[in-house]
């Protein structure tokens, strides 16, 4: 099991790893201090150069397991033109659905910039949440136009969402559709997407800033 | 300086207020003239919009917290594009109305709001361009709130054909409701699905799948209450939460339409989905959702559908094509008509619109209603539809919300005959004679009834002070008796009527029933139980009627109060309050009120029987039983002397326990310095009616002449002679052989009710008057 833990040194893992197994983690889950993170677990040597298949190179298993959320997360658009899709996350999730939906696909705006913009664009026919993190659900359905999506693609077992469900999704019409996290195995049709590769990381190391982080069984 | 602001306006507000109040208004009758004068204001801009004249009907509207009645309601005529109908059904959406009127979470109503919205009813006026629609139509109607007429967009309204009734017509818009959510679902022909929730939305959403060839898996709800018309939709199982969890775990439903309404109902949703299986919201969420457990969503790939009706028009019909709610609303009609649908079982039952207030009552304490509508032909007529004036003043006197301010007074609207007495003496008949024994206080009021009344004569009289006879004989006629036993030895006497001190009503009266007079005693009917007891075995024994006066049965106030609640004005008895003042003086203890006779008997307990109880509250002791209905069971009294000792007490204090469970009050005394006003009031579950002080009504039932959910007064009441009503109706039934209207049993049961009183308050025990009454006659 995994577990991110703050120190004075900053954000760090804990845990302990199954004997040949790397495990990938989406910056995303790392919200929730002192507990325990989710995390694609993939057997296998980092090392051997055989991307894609399944108990071969994680990376490629990897690859493949993100893909496919992305892949599923983006069919459940139904067609939607990908300037009035917006996803909320920074990790490798979030970048992997962008990079699918192609350019200019607008970040949602949280912040003092969220509190500005979101006046100067229409409401979104859809996001794509990667975050879990319930206020951040919350203000998705609040923002998405009528009859919207909201795909849920993130961790969701931070914490217990309450949500008044008459005017956050019932009045409006509004869809909240869930996608399984990335698990091995999981493959999309055609060729999969390149992901940046991850920031390889050891139990008890400060994590830098990046979108995913891999957590070695050699570091472990 | 926003503190200020603030502040200032606060207090000016207070101040408007407290001034309001000094004229009259209280929070909640100003609560009221503002929501007239809102809705008011709000139907000229209509008809000036429009510039068209108003028409006035009647409509439900929240008045204040907790109270729904029935108001008056102004529409314009009907515009371009629209339509006027006059409504005779209009279905109730039992859980939003329910939510709005306990102000439930998402259930806002704001002051233009009202309750209803859905109906059906036949066209009365059509405006320009209005093709399709005459009038005389029947018709039903989405967006129409529950009142007697509507003016309406016509894309509003759809023809109904003669095959399908008003009630089912009516639930046009609970069908557009549920034609959404299964559109939204994307159920259709062989999709199999399961309904959460047995009230009016599920019912409708499952009947109206099955007609579409959908498959029911079940219906989830939380009691078995609605079990029936949930298998009379098709349902093959009814799952209750609690009992078959395991059941609804294991249903694996690709479609679950939730149409509970309850926040926390989603859970049980997700379990009794499938993988990938669609949630559609159909009924409105009251209140927040605690944890909604996300991660079994994503896991199994679940979807949460919203599915308001507010949403079937959200994407544009094509050219040509029928808008969303149009479509529905069609095909829910055809649907009717053709017998593939049938929802006569989910209208309910009807309810008179004036008994909202009641309706609405019984729809916050109960779970159990699926459906019900509104039957606006139970208004007369001429209520229903009728021309409006623009330039009438809004009512902003909020007549009738407080008991003692600006009652509602019957009137040509509220007309009946119920306010209007008839001749009291009508249909009198025979002619009795009468003798008096005793001619001091209320024996003058004795003799004046005789003559007053058409069917009686007083032929004699008899008093120890020779005086008094003479007086009474001389100004009411009659001989004046040498004696009592000479009087009740007169061969020309039918009944005689004894006025004399408590303690000599037996022997009197006895003697005179021996003698085969009929007998009127003054109340009580003796001085102690054991007394009255004699004399009613005495009457009994002669075979002739024994009476005891209780005039008070034939004031106006009192015929009107016990026809009211006979009426069913208050419902079942659920508490009287009887509160009687007096100063009596020490004139009083020697002579009575007048002075007329000297004496101190009412000063005794030996003579008297006791004070102010069995002197005074007597006479309510006897209509609280003659209004009420339903006897005393049980006493707990106290009493005292608070002013100078006597043997008599002047404070008295009663807790009565009727049979029925009610609970009374009762407080006398006869020491109060400057009295005060004296009380007489009842109520039920479903009204009140007040005797005393201001005699007036407030009802929630539907009876003649009285306007629900408001004070209201008698009217100007005729001034009665109620004592010579009484005696002119004991001498007719006497003369036609029928039962009095006051027995010696009546008298003999507030007898009872005295000496338990005065038992309970030396034993401080509880007394049951029957177990009195039932060792006294042994």
């Amino acid at each position: 099991m995994i577990q991110v833990r703050s120190t004075p040194a900053g954000i760090v893992l804990s845990g302990s790893l199954p004997v040949g197994t790397v495990a990938y983690i989406d910056r995303e889950w790392l919200t929730i201090r002192d507990a325990a993170v989710p995390a694609l677990i993939v057997e296998g040597d980092p090392g051997s150069a055989r991307p894609g298949e399944i108990g071969g190179d994680p990376a490629g298993v990897a690859a493949a397991a993100f893909g496919a959320v992305a892949a599923e997360a983006v069919s459940l658009l139904d067609g939607l033109p990908a300037s009035s899709v917006e996803i909320e996350g920074e990790g490798i999730l979030a970048w992997a659905i962008r990079d699918r939906l192609g350019a200019a696909v607008p970040r949602a705006a949280t912040g003092l910039a969220g509190k500005i913009w979101p006046r100067t664009r229409p409401d979104p026919g859809a996001v794509i949440d990667t975050t879990g993190r319930s206020n951040v659900i919350v203000g998705s359905t609040r923002r998405l136009a009528k009859l919207g999506t909201l795909v849920l693609a993130g961790w969701m077992g931070q914490d217990g969402l309450s949500i008044n469900l008459y005017p956050d999704l019932h009045v409006r019409g509004l869809r909240l559709v869930g996608v399984p996290l990335p698990r091995v195995g999981a493959r999309t049709p055609g060729p999969a997407h390149r992901l940046d590769p991850p920031t390889v990381v050891a139990l008890g190391q400060p994590l830098p800033p990046a979108r995913w982080y891999r957590l070695d069984p050699e570091t472990a | 300086m926003a503190g200020l602001i603030g502040r200032s306006k606060q207090e000016l507000r207070d101040q408007v207020i407290a001034r309001l109040g000094r004229v009259g208004y209280s929070p909640r009758s100003l609560g009221e003239a503002q929501r007239d004068v809102l809705w008011w204001i709000w139907a000229r801009v209509q008809a000036t919009r429009a510039m068209r004249p108003l028409l006035r009907g009647w409509g439900i509207a929240w008045t204040s917290g907790g109270y729904a009645e029935l108001v008056p309601s102004e529409v314009p005529r009907p515009g371009r594009a629209q339509v006027t109908v006059e409504v005779e059904i209009s279905a109730v959406s039992p859980g939003t109305e329910r939510a709005q009127y306990l102000h439930l979470p998402n259930a806002a109503v704001g002051m233009l709001g009202r309750p209803g919205y859905s109906a059906a009813g036949v066209v009365a006026m059509v405006g320009a361009g209005v093709e399709g629609l005459a009038v005389g139509d029947r018709v039903a109607v989405t967006g129409a709130a529950h009142a007697s007429i509507a003016t309406v967009p016509a894309t509003s309204v759809f023809a109904v054909p003669p095959s399908v009734s008003m009630e089912s017509a009516a639930l046009i818009q609970l069908g557009i409701i549920g034609w959404q959510g299964l559109r939204r679902a994307g159920l259709g022909s062989g999709d199999r699905f399961c309904v959460m929730g047995g009230g009016l939305v599920g019912a409708m959403a499952l009947r109206l799948a099955v007609a579409g060839g959908s498959v029911p898996v079940g219906v989830i709800a939380r009691s078995r209450a609605k079990e029936k018309v949930a298998r009379e939709g098709g349902t093959p199982a009814f799952l209750v939460l609690g009992e078959d969890d395991a059941a609804i775990g294991a249903l694996g439903s690709p479609v679950v339409i939730e149409a509970t309404g309850d926040p926390a109902a989603i859970a049980v949703a997700v379990a009794a989905a499938g993988e990938r299986g669609r949630i559609v919201l159909l009924g409105s969420p009251r209140g927040t959702t605690e944890h909604l457990d996300l991660e079994e969503v994503q896991r199994r790939r679940l979807e949460i559908i919203g599915a308001h009706v507010d949403t079937v028009d959200s994407e544009p019909a094509l050219p040509g094509t029928l808008s969303g709610r149009r479509q529905a609303g069609e095909e829910f009609i055809r649907a009717l008509g053709e017998g593939r649908l049938s929802v006569d079982d989910l209208a309910g039952p009807a309810i008179d619109p004036r008994e909202a207030g009641l309706f609405y009552r019984r729809l916050a304490g109960s779970r159990d209603l699926v459906g019900a509508h509104f039957d606006w032909a139970r208004l007369p007529v001429k209520e229903r539809v009728g021309s409006g004036h623009l330039l009438r003043l809004p009512d902003i006197a909020a007549k009738g919300m407080e008991a003692d301010r600006r009652p509602v007074h019957p009137g040509r609207r509220w007309a009946s005959n119920r306010f209007s007495l008839e001749d009291p003496f009508a249909g009198a008949t025979g002619h009795l004679r009468v003798a008096m024994l005793g001619c001091g206080d209320i024996a003058v009021h004795n003799a004046g009834a005789l003559v007053r009344a058409p069917n009686l004569a007083l032929v004699s009289c008899y008093d120890p002070t020779t005086r008094l006879a003479e007086d009474l004989a001389g100004r009411f006629g009659g001989e004046v008796a040498p004696s009592a036993e000479a009087l009740i030895g007169r061969g020309d006497v039918d009944l005689v009527l004894v006025s004399v001190p408590h303690h000599l009503h037996a022997p009197l009266a006895i003697q005179a029933l021996e003698h085969g007079h009929h007998v009127v005693v003054e109340k009580p009917v003796a001085h102690s139980l054991e007394a009255a007891v004699a004399m009613a075995r005495a009457a009994q024994q002669a075979g002739v009627v024994l009476s005891v006066c209780f005039p008070q049965r034939y004031e106006p106030e009192v015929a009107v109060a016990r026809g009211l609640i006979q009426d069913g004005a208050l419902g079942e008895l659920a508490g009287v309050a009887i509160r009687l003042h007096l100063d009596k003086t020490p004139a009083y203890w020697l002579g009575g009120f007048s002075g007329r006779s000297r004496s101190d008997w009412r000063a005794s307990k030996e003579r008297a029987g006791g004070g102010v109880l069995i002197m005074n509250l007597s006479h309510h002791l006897d209509l609280m039983r003659h209004l009420g209905g339903v006897e005393a069971e049980l006493i707990s009294a106290l009493r005292g002397t608070t002013d100078e000792p006597r043997e008599v007490e002047d404070a008295i204090s009663l807790s009565v326990s009727f049979a029925n469970g009610a609970l009374g009050s009762v407080l006398g005394t006869s020491a109060m310095r400057g009295t005060a006003p004296e009380e007489l009031r009842a109520w039920g579950r479903h009204g009140q009616v007040v005797v005393a002080p201001r005699p007036r009504v407030f009802t929630l039932r539907a009876v003649d002449g009285v306007r629900t959910a408001r004070w209201q007064t008698f009217g100007h009441l005729p001034v009665v002679p109620a004592r010579a009503v009484y005696l002119s109706r004991l001498a007719t039934a006497i003369d036609q052989g029928r039962p009095v209207d006051i027995p010696a049993s009546d008298g003999l049961a507030v007898q009872a009710l005295i000496e338990a009183a005065y038992r309970s308050s030396e034993s401080h025990q509880s007394v049951r008057p029957a177990d009195l009454l039932a060792d006294a006659v042994k």
